[in-house]
């Protein structure tokens, strides 16, 4: 697996430069707007991961990994890993050089830092979840339509049934929820990221490259 | 000789009535096999299926004596792949295939990779969507032989190569079988490739192994028959394999070249190419 991430991340090696652009941009915009920009970044990094699918489509390289020792499994494995990886990692530099900033500035808020961060690697890992089955199963392009539509739909039904049934949490449940939002939602990530590796494997295991 | 690949009852369906179907076929070990067969006979979907690339629908494959879906990774450890259109996205570059392979492969001699790519003149800096076709070719080929694998397998290997780098390749293929351990299915188009290389010919069509023999008893016992109509109209039915009329004579394939010399004394018999024999399988009436 070791070898797959290590291409998929070779892969983005090009993007580097594009990278340190946004960078240097979201540095500059954090030193004004607190420590609320991680999440920009830690997207657009999900954004350019998404092409190394594109790569991989277009040489047929899932029809040679599957061929390689590594087999099917692997393949994967090592695309929710690198992915995962490379949005954590992505996520810890914004916010180690934004507070160092912030203490620069003395416009430290730690807490919402701490919130912005965690928010923003789970927020992008369920994106990651709900996304990658689909593109295992119907392939990039197809596969983000098939988000978009999903996404759309479901944000659409949500608010539909919110306006028609009146749905609205209990005060004694926001308050459980605003406690313990952490260990929630950590769970929650991986539960949806274990159930969406599980349906991206079954997919790989029937498909024919 | 050891048999490195045996198949027994393989089936393969496709939504557009396509059937690869192979009831039993052994490759040896130490030879060069030669898979030929028109567009969309098979040789493709045959070699996907040795490899796990498409799930067969029944059957059992066994490589190096294992069954290939149990010990996949030991399997795969050994075995070397040159396909037709599939390999590393093109935005890599060979170094980068290098790094890669290391964590892919037991056996990654990755001196050997740089060998090879000295000896290809392939630049390790270079993004493989900068190289020839043939520089791609030779940059697969590389790969598939640095980590000293036991089974080539090949599709495709010299297609779209010029003649100089085509015998360039040949003689690496052949170097790699002087081993005896080693084997090498070989599938093309070429089929002069094979007239040069190949120990054993699996000739497939429709999706089925029509032929399955040595080289030399193809070339030795096969022949081609070359007649004008009255004589065509002489040749006893039984002695007909397959016949095609051309312009102003017929050409027959027949077995047993010695014995119709002597049987049809007015017409010539001549020996007969791999090329001109598939011709004759596939487009001859029979």
């Amino acid at each position: 697996m070791k070898g797959l991430i290590k291409k998929d991340l070779l892969m983005m090696k090009g993007s580097i430069k594009l990278s340190m652009i946004f960078l240097l941009v979201f540095l500059v915009i954090a030193l004004k707007e607190e420590n609320t920009l991680i999440f920009i970044p830690a997207f657009l990094s999900t954004m350019l991961f998404m092409t190394t699918f594109s790569y991989d489509e277009y040489n047929n390289w899932n029809a040679y990994a599957t061929s390689l020792p590594t087999g099917r499994k692997n393949l994967v494995r090592a695309k929710y890993m690198a992915n995962l990886g490379m949005l954590v990692a992505v996520v810890v530099i914004f916010s180690i050089l934004t507070s160092a900033l912030g203490v620069i500035s003395s416009n430290l808020n730690l807490e919402k830092l701490i919130f912005s961060s965690f928010g923003c690697i789970f927020a992008l890992a369920i994106f990651q979840a709900v996304l990658y089955p689909f593109i295992f199963k119907f392939g990039i392009e197809k596969g983000r339509i098939g988000i978009l539509v999903g996404v759309f739909g479901f944000t659409g039904l949500v608010s539909l049934l919110k306006d028609k049934l009146d749905i609205r949490l209990s005060k004694e449940l926001l308050t459980i929820l605003e406690n313990n939002w952490l260990p929630l939602a950590t769970i929650t990530t991986i539960i949806l990221l274990t159930i969406s590796y599980l349906i991206s494997m079954k997919i790989v295991n029937k498909k024919e490259f | 000789m050891k048999n490195i690949i045996e198949i027994e009852n393989l089936i393969k369906k496709y939504d557009n009535s396509f059937e690869l179907s192979i009831k039993s076929l052994e490759l040896k070990s130490g030879t060069i096999i030669g898979l030929i067969g028109e567009n969309g006979a098979g040789k493709t979907t045959l070699i996907k299926s040795i490899l796990g690339i498409i799930n067969k629908d029944c059957g059992k494959i066994k490589i190096f004596g294992e069954e290939s879906s149990k010990k996949e990774e030991d399997i795969k450890e050994n075995i070397g792949l040159v396909l037709d259109n599939i390999f590393f996205p093109e935005i890599l570059t060979p170094s980068d295939i290098n790094l890669i392979m290391k964590d892919v492969y037991k056996n990654w001699d990755a001196p050997l990779f740089l060998q090879y790519l000295k000896d290809f003149k392939l630049e390790p800096k270079k993004k493989i969507k900068t190289f020839s076709k043939g520089m791609r070719k030779k940059l697969e080929i590389a790969t598939a032989l640095a980590h000293h694998p036991k089974l080539l397998i090949l599709d495709e290997a010299t297609s779209g190569l010029d003649p100089v780098v085509r015998g360039e390749v040949l003689d690496i293929f052949l170097d790699f079988i002087q081993d005896e351990e080693h084997t090498i299915l070989f599938s093309t188009h070429i089929t002069s490739d094979l007239e040069s290389i190949a120990d054993h010919i699996i000739f497939m069509d429709e999706g089925k192994v029509i032929l399955n023999q040595r080289r030399d008893e193809i070339t030795d016992q096969y022949g081609i028959l070359k007649c004008d109509i009255n004589d065509f109209e002489k040749i006893e039915k039984e002695d007909i394999i397959r016949y095609r009329k051309n312009k102003y004579d017929y050409e027959i394939l027949i077995k047993d070249r010695d014995k119709m010399k002597k049987k049809y004394k007015n017409s010539v018999v001549d020996k007969i190419s791999i090329d001109e024999l598939m011709i004759l399988m596939i487009k001859g009436e029979a």
